[in-house]
């Protein structure tokens, strides 16, 4: 620098020279400097989203004009120190989510849920004992808590209560009416922690789902996994059922449904049942977990609730959603960026979450109020691709706000490969593929 | 000016403004009249808006704000919309962020659940950018807080004229994302503050230095008979005839580049983040387009004015013992060092001067 200094201090007549014909208007004479273009000029330079002819246009006024040039230079500045702040504020914000108890509740329905499913499942004609041994093995990580009580049951017999811990009878009196707090973790019998004081009596047909605990949603899936070989038969419901039938046979599915439900969940101490839940979620993108989940699953959810999710636009508006029974909505689908830590997933057409701490907290973002995504890609920690329906193509580079892109044609979308926010290449349901290179502007058939 | 409404829903408000009336205000020109052909573009525009209906906006609001900004962006067409290419406009929407437009238009129309959603969402960052404006020193916190309650002020329209609220979003059309025209705007006026401020401190006359430099008889080059002051001055004057003549059939960009060098004093790493370029590009850039300008300059002198080799040299050489395009070789040697001294020390030295 000191010698650039001085290289500048040396040839000064000759930059002085310079810098007159440089301050002298271009162009044919008389055609005088223009003024100052608006801010909004400036910010979409710098954005680069200006076309050919006006970029040229105004750098060239710039390279005559002191004061945009300062203006440039101040805005780069603050450019950079805000991103800056931005991220670092992202990360400290870790970990916050393991003080915060009420993940318990939606994890001890997503629990519940887990074994309705496997308890409704009708048995398969094949004998427990060989098949349930690679499932078993294949979710161990997935739900290390079901596992556990698990394994030891699934090689001896086939009878054996399923998820049922040995000191769990003292729970099998239990039902759903009786739900009275959310604290189970302090109680090592475990009582069952109910979804939420309000929504009880919804609580055999309707299950609330949050954007949150969504997470749990899949979890429930793929715990329903290890258990589907063991419950092989009806009485799957285990020697505990004992009481449950005894007590008179429930006309409703819904009902045995529930009950049922609730043993399983009871043994297990619910914070280290729940806990590794929604750590856990990012291990397994949503689309592999519906893959290794038994098909019944699914469509056994599908009839069982009506999902509301709740997302939270800004400080005042909050918006209810009621998105479409499950059996219409995709398996839903983790975006995995470079950065392990920042994730994405679709939570429902119109909203997805990101989340900068490796699926420990989501963050709800509006995308748009069409919008129905099926796939997503995450180029880079800020810029993701998400396409869907008729057409739908989403993509923020900010990592925060969504623009929608003018797609190739209104057919639905299925896949998305993006390289980063300019290059992406959309495929749609009868696999035709487009890519673009410049942001969506323009899409090429690709081969 | 520098307090922010502490109650911005309070002020009065008789309803929702007719989108028109409302957002015609900053441009001059009337407000472009989009033909039925556009119709699919704009309804393209509103459905990527995607306003949330408790902002109260309208289709038709939504589109006289795309005709206002059409007419900005293309200011020979307000009269006669036929003179320029639908298809132009069409390109026009589909580059626009529709849904930061839609807020703004919304805030500028008054709706408290926009304000809610745009305070929710700017404000931190605006207190930021005006950090890193104001804050080259330490302590410029309130500053940094002024600036950017200044605009809360303007961006709620506290300012009344014939009787309607004149908010800054009615000058915002939705061509770049809203946090980056908020930084804009935050950088103009920091900007502006510091210029007025610097026009009551004299300036130096850098024209009447350079002119003076020229009239001074310099050592002769080795090699050359000293051309006399008379001569001298008039090769000055050709050659800056020819520089300017080179800089002007210059790309654009590469003009600028040699501004931010030669009359900002950037660092090459500051130059390579204004035109969004590796530092070692604008290296490389700024080191072509000097080669290029002295050939242009000599390639003039020589084919225009007919001069022999041992003339243009003499010109170059009566024009300064150190030319600056060949100022390369230092410059190489000295990359690693940029990109340490802070902007606001730049543009102080000579490029102070607008023209």
């Amino acid at each position: 620098m000191a010698s650039r200094d001085k290289d500048r201090e040396q040839d000064k007549p000759a930059a002085d020279l310079l810098r007159r014909s440089l301050a002298s208007p271009a162009g044919a004479p008389g055609l005088d400097v223009d003024p100052c273009p608006d801010p909004e000029i400036l910010a979409a330079y710098s954005e680069h989203s200006l076309d050919a002819d006006e970029t040229a246009r105004y750098e060239l006024h710039f390279s005559q004009c002191a004061r945009c040039r300062e203006m440039l230079a101040a805005m780069v500045h603050a450019g950079e120190l805000a991103g800056a702040a931005g991220e670092k504020r992202a990360r400290s914000s870790s970990t916050a989510w393991i003080w915060d108890w009420r993940w318990l509740a939606p994890a001890a329905v997503a629990l519940v849920l887990a074994a309705a499913l496997v308890a409704r499942r009708p048995s398969p004609p094949h004998s427990a004992g060989e098949s349930s041994r690679p499932l078993v093995a294949m979710n161990q990580s997935a739900a290390p808590p079901a596992d556990m009580t698990v394994k030891p049951e699934s090689a001896p017999a086939a009878t054996a209560p399923v998820l049922i811990a040995p000191n769990s009878s003292g729970a099998l009196e239990r039902i759903a009416p009786n739900f009275d707090s959310t604290k189970s973790e302090s109680a090592p019998r475990a009582k069952l922690a109910p979804p939420s004081r309000d929504e009880r009596k919804e609580f055999a047909t309707n299950v609330p789902l949050t954007g949150r605990n969504y997470e749990q949603l899949d979890a429930l899936k793929k715990s329903a996994v290890a258990p589907k070989a063991d419950s092989s038969e009806p009485r799957g419901y285990g020697v505990g059922q004992g009481a449950g039938n005894g007590v008179g046979i429930p006309s409703s599915a819904e009902t045995v449904t529930v009950e049922s439900a609730i043993r399983p969940v009871a043994p297990a101490p619910p914070p280290p049942a729940a806990a590794p839940v929604p750590p856990e979620i990012p291990a397994d993108t949503g689309v592999g977990a519906a893959a290794s989940a038994p098909s019944a699953a699914p469509e056994r959810a599908r009839n069982q609730q009506t999902v509301v999710v709740t997302a939270n636009r800004g400080l005042a508006m909050s918006e209810a959603v009621t998105v479409e029974s499950a059996d219409d909505r995709n398996p839903r689908t983790v975006v995995r960026s470079p950065d392990p830590d920042v994730l994405w997933r679709i939570s429902s057409g119109r909203f997805v979450e990101r989340s900068s701490d490796a699926g420990a907290t989501w963050r709800v973002q509006w995308t748009n109020a069409n919008a129905h995504v099926i796939a997503g890609a995450a180029p880079s920690i800020e810029t993701c691709w998400l396409v869907g329906r008729n057409g739908i193509i989403l993509l923020t580079s900010d990592g925060k706000r969504w623009r929608t892109i003018a797609p190739p044609t209104d057919a639905d979308f299925i896949d998305v490969a993006a390289t980063d926010a300019s290059s992406a290449t959309v495929t749609t349901t009868d696999d035709r593929k487009f890519t673009t290179t410049d942001g969506g502007k323009r899409w090429i058939p690709a081969p | 000016m520098t307090s922010r409404p502490a109650q911005p829903f309070a002020a009065p408000k008789t309803g929702p403004v007719s989108g028109r009336a409302a957002t015609a205000l900053p441009a001059p020109a009337a407000a472009l009249q989009f033909s039925a052909s556009l119709a699919a573009a704009v309804e393209r525009c509103w459905l990527r808006a995607a306003a949330p209906a408790e902002w109260n906006l309208t289709r038709e609001q939504f589109q006289a704000a795309l005709e206002t900004g059409a007419a900005r962006r293309f200011p020979g067409a307000a009269p006669d919309p036929g003179k320029i290419d639908a298809k132009k406009i069409e390109a026009y929407l589909e580059t626009l962020h529709a849904a930061d437009l839609a807020l703004a238009l919304a805030c500028s129309l008054g709706n408290a659940a926009a304000w809610d959603f745009f305070m929710a969402e700017f404000r931190p960052e605006l207190y930021r950018a005006a950090r890193a404006i104001v804050g080259y020193a330490a302590g410029q916190d309130a500053a940094a807080r002024d600036l950017a309650d200044s605009l809360y002020a303007d961006l709620y329209g506290l300012r009344e004229s014939e009787g309607r609220r004149k908010s800054l979003f009615d000058y915002f059309h939705g061509r770049s994302k809203l946090g980056t025209w908020l930084r804009a705007v935050l950088a103009q006026r920091h900007v502006d503050e510091i210029r007025r401020a610097r026009r009551i401190e004299p300036l130096e006359d850098e024209a009447g230095e350079v002119r003076n430099e020229i009239g001074v008889p310099r050592a002769p080059s080795p090699g050359h008979d000293p051309p006399p002051d008379l001569e001298r001055v008039n090769y000055l004057v050709i050659l800056q005839a020819a520089l300017a003549a080179a800089l002007d059939s210059l790309d654009p960009r590469d003009r600028l580049r040699l501004a931010y060098y030669y009359m900002d004093d950037r660092t090459l790493a500051e130059i390579g983040r204004l035109l969004g370029e590796h530092e070692a590009t604008a290296s490389r850039k700024l080191e072509r387009v000097r080669r290029d300008v002295r050939a242009r300059v000599e390639a003039s002198l020589r084919d225009a004015r007919n001069w022999s080799d041992a003339q243009v040299r003499a010109c170059l050489d009566c024009a300064s013992g150190e030319w600056p395009f060949d100022l390369s070789v230092h410059l190489q040697s000295a990359p690693g060092a940029a990109g340490d001294r802070k902007p606001a020390a730049a543009g102080s030295g000579a490029a102070a001067r607008k023209i």
